[in-house]
């Protein structure tokens, strides 16, 4: 086997899981085959040492999300992202429950999703400073201050988004 | 909304448990072949083109002990860079910022840290007025 076919067959392998995590974070699957593919350039630089390495699930999607935040933050302009001034962030979160639904309601197409798929296009749709903390939290075992910390802003911010996001997310379950 | 405290716990368990077991996202067809073909590309290039950390194992030790054998030889060769000679020039450099100091710094050196204060307030002033004002409502999609 050559090393382009393991190559391949690592690309392969972890391909679903690295485009999961982007996005589930990024909420936009352009992007998120733009970030995986970086992933995989970075993989492929280093491939000799984490080719085998049992640590490269783990490698593959600490780099995916590290590019992910760095995305957010760069290209996509979210001043209040890391910011505690959200002060519209309640009332448009059940704005966007009542917006979510009124489309379910009015997309036939969507009517027919099954939950599974509906909950994950809710997640995405979601706004971004609800969506990342709750997917780090839910799909990255990582902690409130954790988050927190990443994300440099206040636990009291996080524990807020995460639950707006939670209840935006409350009608799928 | 209020953030009922009871309710925390159970959502998050009921949510944490559906999005656990949501199916596993499939990536696009198209992921694999632009991947390859990125790393094909990638690897026609010389190795000397290539990140350092791509390049053959015995290439990578190579350049680390022309690098150190470079470093040692010209800090053996070069005799200002002895214990002494390096002595020698912090005094000629450590005088001659003394007599900068004294002659064209010193003077004006409140000066400079009062209008560095000044610009730095105003600068974050106008920062804070151009994000509540400007860009207060970009951030939501």
């Amino acid at each position: 086997m050559t090393e382009a076919e393991r190559f391949e067959a690592f690309v392969r392998e972890y391909q679903d899981m690295v485009f999961a995590t982007a996005v589930r974070l990024l909420g936009r699957e352009d992007e998120a085959e733009d970030v995986a593919q970086t992933v995989f350039l970075r993989a492929f630089e280093r491939f000799a040492t984490i080719g085998h390495s049992p640590s490269a699930p783990g490698w593959l999607k600490t780099v995916a999300t590290n590019l992910c935040l760095n995305h957010l933050s760069r290209y996509r302009a979210r001043w209040q992202f890391f910011s505690e001034l959200d002060q519209a962030g309640e009332s448009g979160t059940l704005a966007f429950a009542d917006s979510v639904a009124a489309r379910d309601a009015e997309d036939e197409e969507a009517q027919r999703q099954d939950r599974d798929a509906r909950l994950e296009g809710a997640l995405r749709r979601l706004p971004d400073h609800q969506r990342v903390p709750l997917v780090l939290f839910h799909f990255e075992d990582r902690s409130y201050q954790e988050i927190a910390g990443t994300l440099g802003v206040s636990l009291a911010k996080i524990k807020t988004d995460i639950h707006r996001g939670r209840e935006a997310l409350k009608k799928y379950l | 909304m209020t953030l009922d405290p009871r309710d925390f716990g159970s959502l998050e368990q009921r949510l944490g448990e559906r999005l656990r077991h949501l199916p596993d996202v499939r990536a696009p067809r198209r992921l694999l072949p632009s991947v390859m073909a990125a790393t094909a590309a990638a690897r026609a290039l010389p190795w000397h083109s290539r990140p350092w950390l791509t390049w053959p194992v015995g290439l990578q030790v190579l350049s680390i002990v022309i690098v150190a054998a470079t470093a040692t030889a010209a800090w053996s060769v070069w005799p200002e860079a002895s214990a002494i000679g390096a002595v020698q020039q912090a005094r000629q450099a450590s005088s001659a910022v003394r007599v900068l100091w004294d002659v064209l710094i010193g003077p004006i050196a409140m000066f400079v840290l009062a209008l560095t204060v000044i610009v730095s307030l105003a600068c974050a002033a106008a920062w804070t007025a151009v994000r509540h004002v400007a860009l207060g409502g970009a951030s939501h999609r």
